[in-house]
């Protein structure tokens, strides 16, 4: 009898444990619904609309967010400006105050600032994709057959963006120190502001080789950049938040809510982006 | 280790090797600038006036393109004398010298200016003109060079956007102290920006103080 007790128990137990991971939210969330799949229908009272979106949008999204900006304004009614900066960087700002409507963040950590600071719409922050890295060569250097031979000397000096406050220049760092080679090229390691310097400093010959966001490479074609194994760092979850007090909230949720409709997901994944949800 | 010591020692090491390059370009153009007539001194002066007037990450940009491999100047550097000048602290020091430079070379020109035409004179009659620059004109003109080379040691110190273009922000190797200061604000690393905003503001009050006495005694030295 009291065996069957303690089974019971140990089973209830476990049943409990797996339930509430079940609940606990999408990969990247500490907090439980932290991240939504529908931005429109947490629309609180009192949130406007806007002729004019401001988007503070990561450095690896120029392309695929230029790319989409058509299909958004006419989808949203609205006209859209950009700003471009490292996660971190526009994180800072935005909690300081800086008056974007939408923010668009490359991993899920700087949003977590944004809606620890107090600066976020309620229920608007959401995954709209997962980012992946590859490595480019500047002009007359070969690219490496394999991640591991950045190791090599030949490679003598590598941009990646600054990790400090770059989510594609983390994963660059975690993914060297995966394949074992950080200590041979840390001396090498130049860092830009931004993933969009790093690939700048490989394209005017500065550096002889990048490590840098998909995305911003995909264009030139599969013989010119190496992707690089996702299993090398932790996923790159990128995720939005509408910011709130802006006047533009409804505007904000509509374009955040397009990048994760089938369209949005469609046009991202032309970029090398992988789709929100597994 | 500090964190503000490495940052400190790179500023300085890059503020004084500028500096140095004020004063040896800087001082025998200055003296064209104030011993040459009308057009010719005109035109010398706004050339070295320009650094001052283009933003400094314009200076940057063209200085980027000029040392790395896109120009004919960039790629004999690099491919022929194996020279890289870009993401090293010599190349944050030559953009530090240039944006420094017309500030040293109008404070020095300023002070030439000033000279007693007669002492000159009557040095020429007794040596040539470079023993006349070096033994009368400069121990006469010595505290507008010391606060030209202030000024422009300052100026390279507090250097920003044109180093941070050629030189990046490499911690231990091109991360000066303004250049620490920002990637702390973009980390989000509060105190670390406040202590090292700390140590800029105590190094300017030495320098405010040295530039007070040394420009004071310029400008004895041109009233008697």
């Amino acid at each position: 009898m009291r065996r069957r007790l303690a089974v019971a128990s140990l089973a209830v137990l476990l049943l409990g444990a797996v339930l509430t991971g079940c609940v606990s939210g999408d990969e990247g969330a500490d907090r439980p619904g932290a991240y939504t799949r529908d931005v429109e229908a947490g629309a609180a009272v009192g949130e406007g609309t806007s002729p004019r979106l401001t988007i503070a949008a990561a450095a690896d999204l120029r392309f695929a967010l230029e790319a989409l900006r058509p299909a958004i304004e006419a989808h949203c009614d609205t006209v859209i400006t950009t700003t471009y900066g490292s996660s971190g960087q526009l994180a800072r700002q935005l909690t300081a105050g800086a008056p974007f409507d939408l923010f668009l963040s490359a991993d899920t950590t700087y949003v977590e600032e944004v809606l620890r600071a107090g600066r976020a719409a309620p229920a608007s922050a959401a995954v709209y994709g997962r980012g992946r890295l590859a490595v480019i060569t500047r002009a007359g250097v070969p690219l490496p057959a394999a991640f591991a031979e950045l190791g090599d000397g030949a490679y003598g000096t590598i941009s990646i963006a600054n990790p400090a406050h770059a989510p594609y220049g983390r994963a660059a760092r975690e993914a060297l120190r995966s394949a074992g080679i950080l200590d041979r090229v840390e001396g090498r390691l130049v860092q830009g502001e931004n993933v969009r310097q790093a690939v700048e400093y490989v394209d005017n010959g500065s550096a002889d080789a990048g490590i840098v966001a998909l995305a911003l490479v995909i264009d030139r074609g599969a013989d010119r950049y190496l992707l690089v194994d996702a299993a090398l760092h932790a996923p790159i979850t990128q995720a939005g938040v509408v910011t709130r007090g802006t006047g533009a909230e409804r505007t904000a949720r509509c374009a955040l809510q397009y990048l994760l409709s089938e369209d949005g997901q469609n046009a991202l994944s032309t970029f090398g982006f992988e789709p929100a949800q597994e | 280790m500090d964190a503000w010591a490495d940052p400190l020692r790179i500023s300085l090491l890059v503020a004084a090797s500028a500096t140095a390059a004020c004063v040896a370009v800087g001082t025998p153009l200055a003296w064209l600038i104030a011993r040459a007539r009308p057009p010719v001194a005109q035109v010398l002066s706004a050339i070295s006036l320009l650094p001052l007037v283009l933003p400094p990450t314009a200076v940057g940009y063209y200085l980027l393109w000029l040392l790395g491999r896109q120009s004919p100047t960039g790629r004999f550097l690099l491919d022929g004398l194996g020279i890289q000048l870009v993401f090293t602290w010599p190349g944050a020091a030559l953009a530090a010298a240039v944006v420094s430079l017309p500030l040293y070379v109008r404070t020095a020109t300023a002070g030439f200016e000033q000279l007693d035409e007669e002492l000159l004179l009557a040095g020429r009659t007794l040596a040539g003109p470079w023993r006349v620059f070096f033994l009368v004109v400069v121990p006469l003109a010595w505290p507008a060079l010391v606060a030209a080379s202030l000024i422009a040691f300052a100026r390279a110190l507090g250097e920003f956007g044109a180093t941070v273009v050629v030189a990046s922000s490499i911690p231990g190797r091109t991360r000066t102290l303004p250049a620490a200061i920002y990637d702390a604000n973009l980390a989000g690393d509060d105190r670390l920006a406040n202590e090292l905003s700390l140590v800029a503001l105590l190094i300017g009050f030495v320098l405010v103080t040295l530039l007070t006495v040394a420009l004071h005694a310029a400008i004895q030295r041109g009233r008697g």
